[in-house]
């Protein structure tokens, strides 16, 4: 049992490369939110050009492996003389990678909004700019959860590649340990499973009272009932 | 199948298109291209010394010993993965209980951990119980094989659920077994369903043995590597690597696309089952995370 004693005695460490998981992921996330909905809204508008943008940056990252982005980052930029930390190259990386993912997530919450709303709201005369902001978007926040919720889990655990990148997440600390003292391998690697499983239960209860915060038909917001079917069949196994 | 969000437009509407289109080029599209481009330049990513050895024999050699490598151990997990996910969608749907729960708790399990975790499960705790080291390529189709098996099963769940009930109860009412149900009902209509998903989870698995990587299998990226090191033209061989995934990504996909059509279209078995395909694009792709 001297393997889940060396567990123990290493708890810092560990929970110190969860915690740089964590901030990996919630900086990639939060960055790659916002550029990815600018990305999105881009591929749904009317101007040719930033349609091109948008559909070659999404073709291009999402048929590239993670690592490769990886290695463009954490080994490339340097060439270009840009010199980051190695955690800034993996946010940098996992941003590049997680866009393109949020980009496509929203575009299927705009798209599972009702098409007679969108004419409806063309036909009343407003702009591009408002059936977007102010009948399109709205609907789309909610239908955009669940797929939302597992691009997120999947860069949750994609973060993990930076284990090649001289990033002290939560899997180099468990080679760190692993090198150090070989009796404690499958302690060691069962408490890493368990941390991502306890991160992965934290993200899904969010993203559960999120969607239960925004459910029109809860507590007294009901209205004319609002047709908003299609969301969850857009989730999709990520 | 888009929502389309404005009108098809005017005089007025195309000037303003057009307009903007300028606009989006001028100060959008050429300085983002122009200054990435233009930093590639002044480090000197261009110069001939760092792209020649690509037209080279020996290069090319490590290149395609690399994808092969990389193509190797893809195509061996994904073969093993379909099996193992056959196995899990089956024991998923048993009839009895314990094997259902351990069939979902499987599932559940391996999608919840992170691949390159469980490629150092079977790199790191498999040696430790045999007491022999394990080859990377073991470790790398391990990994793949767990994690994309899992996903194989869910994906067959949701194909054989996306059938009417009311087939299977037709089906059965007509004195069928379950098991030719199964096969003769459920399954040639899930295929369709499911087959764009099936291909899309390919690319991830293509993409994700690139995992290889980090236990130093020498698959296309760590023969990169070594073209890298010796020459010092790390993003050239990046861009040549990428272009490579890239090329046979679409490749898939776009094979993927024409069976979809043809299995669609090709044998007005469609308006026959009246099964009206989901809109198999709805996730837009997603699954290719």
């Amino acid at each position: 049992m001297d393997g889940w004693d060396h567990v123990w005695e290493e708890r810092d460490l560990i929970l110190d490369g969860f915690r740089t998981t964590v901030w990996l992921t919630v900086s990639a996330g939060v960055l790659s939110l916002v550029l990815g909905t600018l990305l999105a809204v881009m591929r749904v508008g009317p101007i040719p050009p930033l349609r091109w943008l948008g559909t070659g940056y999404v073709t291009v990252v999402r048929n590239t492996p993670l690592t490769l982005v990886f290695i463009f980052s954490t080994f490339g930029l340097p060439r270009m003389e840009v010199r980051f930390s190695f955690v800034a190259f993996a946010i940098v990386a996992l941003t590049v990678y997680t866009t393109a993912f949020v980009c496509e997530g929203v575009r299927s919450g705009i798209n599972s909004v009702d098409a007679g709303e969108v004419e409806a709201a063309r036909a009343i005369g407003l702009p591009f700019r408002q059936v977007l902001s102010l009948v399109v978007l709205p609907q789309a926040f909610r239908a955009v959860i669940p797929p939302l919720t597992g691009v997120f889990n999947a860069l949750l655990k994609n973060t993990s590649v930076a284990v090649a990148f001289n990033v002290a997440e939560a899997n180099q600390v468990l080679r760190r340990l692993q090198n150090s003292d070989a009796s404690a391998t499958f302690p060691l690697l069962l408490t890493t499973a368990f941390g991502y499983m306890v991160l992965a239960a934290v993200l899904f209860l969010g993203s559960w009272l999120l969607e239960r915060a925004v459910d029109p038909e809860r507590k007294g917001r009901q209205q004319a009932p609002i047709p908003m079917e299609g969301g969850g069949a857009a989730a999709g196994a990520v | 199948m888009a929502v389309v969000l404005f009108d098809e437009p005017g005089p007025r509407g195309r000037r303003r298109i057009l307009v903007g289109s300028v606009l989006a080029v001028v100060l959008v599209l050429v300085p983002l291209v122009g200054f990435v481009v233009w930093r590639l330049e002044q480090t000197g990513q261009f110069r001939a010394a760092y792209w020649e050895p690509f037209g080279g024999a020996g290069v090319q050699r490590i290149l395609l010993r690399g994808l092969g490598a990389t193509l190797r151990a893809a195509g061996l997990a994904l073969v093993l993965a379909l099996v193992l996910g056959v196995v899990l969608g089956v024991a998923q749907r048993a009839h009895v209980r314990p094997v259902r729960w351990l069939a979902t708790g499987f599932v559940g399990l391996f999608r919840a951990i992170p691949l390159v975790l469980l490629i150092f499960f079977a790199f790191l705790g498999i040696p430790r119980i045999t007491g022999n080291a394990l080859e990377p390529f073991t470790a790398l189709v391990v990994g793949l094989t767990l994690y994309n098996g899992s996903v194989f099963a869910e994906i067959f769940r949701a194909g054989i659920r996306a059938v009417p009930a009311g087939q299977v109860e037709a089906a059965l009412s007509i004195g069928l077994t379950r098991g030719a149900v199964t096969r003769l009902v459920q399954l040639p209509q899930a295929v369709r369903t499911m087959l764009p998903t099936l291909v899309s989870q390919m690319v991830v698995l293509l993409k994700d043995s690139a995992l290889g990587f980090i236990v130093a299998y020498p698959e296309l990226l760590r023969s990169g590597r070594r073209i890298y090191t010796n020459v010092g033209n790390v993003i050239p061989t990046a861009m040549v690597i990428a272009a490579i995934y890239i090329v046979i990504n679409l490749a898939l996909t776009g094979i993927a696309t024409w069976l979809e059509r043809r299995l669609r279209t090709g044998r007005r078995s469609r308006a026959r089952t009246g099964l009206d395909a989901p809109p198999v694009a709805a996730d837009g792709g997603l699954s290719q995370i």
